[in-house]
This record gives C-alpha cells, sequence and structure tokens, in this order.
C-alpha cells in the first residue's frame, strides 16, 4: 500500500517531466502562460498544489476508513 | 470545540493568505518595449506599461532614456491608453554606454523602466564619453503612489508564488524535523517514535513533491527553463530521493525492531544531508538563481517588502499548520496500520 503510494509519485513526475515540454512546445500554451503578467503561472502553481493535496487526502481517508472497517468487523 | 482552536486557525490563515495572494495588485511598472534592435537616426518606440496610469496621467507624463548613467530626451510622446505610450528618439553618432534603460514617469505610477538587452549593430559605443544632447530630467517623485505587490522584471505576477511554493519547503523543513525527532528517541527504543517518523516523512515527501513541480513550473516561465544546474534544485531532488529510499528500505525490513532501528539511522542522516544540500550548498554555491542565495542571507530587505512580509509570513505558518495537521491524519493511519498487523 505504502509502496504504491510512492510508485504512483513517482509516475506523476514522470508523467509531468515528459508531457508538460510537449505540451509548451505549441506556441499557444506559451503565449497562454506569458499574456496578462504571467497571472496563469500563479493559477496553475496553486492548483498543482490543491490537488496534490486533495488526492493525497482522498487517499489517505480511503484507507483509515477501510482500516478502521476491518477493525470494526474483527471485534464483531 | 476547544481541542480543534488550531485547526479553525489553520484554515483561518490560509483563507487570509489566498484571498490576500490573488486579490493584492501589483505596483505599476514597465513591460516592455516594442524594439529589439538599435537603429541609426530616428526610432519609434512603443512602450507598454502594467498597472499604469499614462492615460490619467496624461499632463505630468514624461520619457526619457538612460544611457548608463545620462539621460536622452524624447520627441512626440502619443499616449495611446493607461498601458501604452509611444515616443521618438533621436540618437547621437556615438554612446557612452550599452546599459540603455527606458523610462515613464507620471505622478501616480513613479519613475517606471523597461531595461532590456538590445541588439547594437550600427551605433558605435566609446565608453564614459559624453552623451550628445544629454538632458537632466527633472521629475515630481520616482516613487510610485499605489499600494501592492512590488512588480519585478521578469517576475510580474508569478511573485505571489513566493506565497505557494517557497511555504512547502518550509513545510518540509519542519515535518522532516518532526521526523528527525522521532528517529533520535526510535534510536532509544521508544516504538511510537518508529510510526511518528514515517508519518512525517511521508508527509514531508508530500510537500517535497509539490515543491518540485511548482517550482519547475516556475521556472519554465521565468528561467524559460524546467530544470537548470541550480544546486537547490539538484539538491531537492538528491533530498527526494533520499526520503523516498527511506520509505522503501523501511518497508523492506519485516523484523519490527530492526526495522525500527535501521530505518531511525537512515532517518537522522537523511535530514543531515537536506540541511547539507538545501541550506549550506546552495549559499556557498555562486551559481544559484534562487534570490538571497550565493552567500546573501536568504531574506534580504530587498527581496521582501512589507506588502509581501503581511501575507508571506502567515502563509509560511499556515501551510506548516496544515502539514502538521495531514501529518496527525498520517499517524493516525500508521497506528492503525500497526495495530492490525500486529494481530
Amino acid at each position: 500500500m505504502i509502496k504504491s503510494t510512492v510508485v504512483k509519485a513517482l509516475q506523476v513526475m514522470l508523467f509531468m517531466m515528459i508531457a508538460m515540454p510537449i505540451m509548451a512546445q505549441s506556441n499557444g500554451l506559451e503565449n497562454t502562460f506569458f499574456e496578462s503578467g504571467k497571472i496563469k503561472v500563479v493559477m496553475g502553481v496553486a492548483v498543482i498544489i490543491f490537488v496534490g493535496i486533495a488526492i493525497y487526502l482522498f487517499r489517505l481517508d480511503k484507507k483509515i476508513s477501510k482500516l478502521e472497517k476491518e477493525i470494526h468487523d474483527e471485534k464483531n | 470545540m476547544k481541542k480543534n482552536w488550531w485547526k479553525i486557525l489553520t484554515v483561518l490563515m490560509l483563507t487570509y493568505v489566498l484571498i490576500a495572494t490573488f486579490s493584492v495588485p501589483l505596483v505599476p511598472g514597465g513591460l516592455g518595449i516594442s524594439i529589439a534592435e538599435l537603429h541609426r537616426g530616428k526610432q519609434t518606440v512603443e512602450f507598454v506599461g502594467y498597472n499604469t496610469h499614462f492615460q490619467e496621467q496624461a499632463p505630468n507624463l514624461q520619457c526619457f532614456v538612460a544611457v548608463g548613467d545620462q539621460y536622452l530626451g524624447v520627441d512626440e510622446i502619443q499616449i495611446k491608453d493607461n498601458q501604452h505610450v509611444q515616443f521618438e528618439i533621436q540618437w547621437p553618432d556615438t554612446l557612452p554606454s550599452s546599459a540603455i534603460a527606458f523610462y515613464v514617469n507620471d505622478e501616480v505610477d513613479g519613475s517606471i523602466y523597461v531595461s532590456t538587452a538590445l541588439i547594437n549593430k550600427e551605433i558605435a559605443i566609446i565608453s564614459n564619453a559624453p552623451l550628445k544632447g544629454a538632458i537632466q530630467p527633472n521629475v515630481k517623485t520616482d516613487e510610485h503612489q499605489v499600494w501592492g505587490f512590488p512588480f519585478q522584471p521578469i517576475l510580474f505576477e508569478t511573485i505571489r508564488n513566493l506565497m505557494l511554493h517557497v511555504p512547502m519547503w518550509f513545510t518540509m523543513f519542519f515535518l522532516m524535523g518532526i521526523g528527525f525527532v522521532a528517529s533520535i528517541k526510535a534510536m532509544r527504543g521508544n516504538p511510537t517514535s518508529d510510526l511518528v517518523a514515517v508519518a512525517s516523512v511521508k508527509v514531508g515527501l508530500l510537500f517535497c513533491i509539490l515543491g518540485l513541480i511548482t517550482g519547475s513550473l516556475w521556472a519554465r516561465f521565468t528561467w524559460l527553463t524546467w530544470w537548470t544546474k541550480d544546486p537547490q534544485l539538484n539538491g531537492a531532488l538528491v533530498v527526494f530521493i533520499v526520503y523516498a529510499a527511506y520509505i522503501l528500505l523501511r518497508n523492506s525490513i519485516d523484523d519490527e525492531i530492526k526495522r525500527a532501528r535501521i530505518s531511525a539511522v537512515f532517518n537522522i542522516f537523511a535530514f543531515v544531508l537536506m540541511i547539507v544540500l538545501l541550506m549550506v550548498m546552495p549559499r556557498i554555491a555562486d551559481n544559484s538563481l534562487h534570490p538571497g542565495k550565493s552567500g546573501n542571507p536568504a531574506f534580504s530587505k530587498y527581496d521582501l517588502d512589507s506588502s509581501l512580509r503581511s501575507v508571506f509570513y502567515p502563509a509560511v505558518i499556515g501551510w506548516i499548520m496544515l502539514g502538521y495537521w495531514i501529518y496527525r491524519l498520517q499517524l493516525k493511519f500508521e497506528k492503525l496500520n500497526d495495530k492490525v498487523n500486529r494481530r
């Protein structure tokens, strides 16, 4: 379970490393991010942080409830 | 309710930080100019401002060009709107310096400038010679009259990332610090300390990953590359790998006592390595792109002004508290997991 978290994290990082330069090669994205004083970079950063924390908490919550259920079931 | 006061405080602080991060305006500044090359004789230049008030300040507007430490006047100033002004420059035959900056001044925006490296194949540079037709600009004030985050060339709006990207690393340091203390306790035989260490390192790794990805995105649009040889960047990546190795190492040992001991030793070394790589090395190395590095203190008064401080300090505290909150949840999971595995 813990191993899979690390593997997932590595997968996400690998995806970012491969996908983002490809996305940026099209001039469209470049212009989108540079226009209006680069405010979209800040939004991108905020979205990355919130999605990252949300996914982490969601998975953690699922794992905790699973264990709690296991303990509860064993008691009965 | 009384027990959870710090959770409410965390939510309040981060709410304040996020609202302030996205709503405080940037002070006026120079975004760019329309030319990339110097030409002999007359040249028309359009100056693009950011959050400026050219139209409103039309009677007070002055434009001039700085060449080294001397100034040239301009002709035919045409204000197009609040952000755009166009003027003509008559270049002399020789210039005393290749450091050229285009200035616009009015009473609200103060003195704003664009200083870019211009390609110059036509005008000879004779160092320290007097500038032909030099003027002494007579400006009322250099200071802008608007409140907001400082305008920095290249960074522009991304200066707001100070409240998002930078606290990720503070939070990681804090969590790895918890892990370090717990590992010392685990070495002395405290059984729950091993769980505390692994929980804090896992959440610390989350913030490390977020810091790396957000930093990479920020770098792409300011340093124009996803990754550079900056000692801070490579150090952070090594720290990530070392802590990921800690998780893998801990998972690979079945014997409980052995696992606690060996992973505690590894974690103590990992923390020392992190301090060396992220706190010491960037200050020694002289090729860091990060502000305040290369021998300077990280928080020089030139990097942070009062408007940034009033949001940045709550941001650091708020994100650290959120990290601590997530760590408590992770610790709950580790304890439950331990309990289930013991049966």
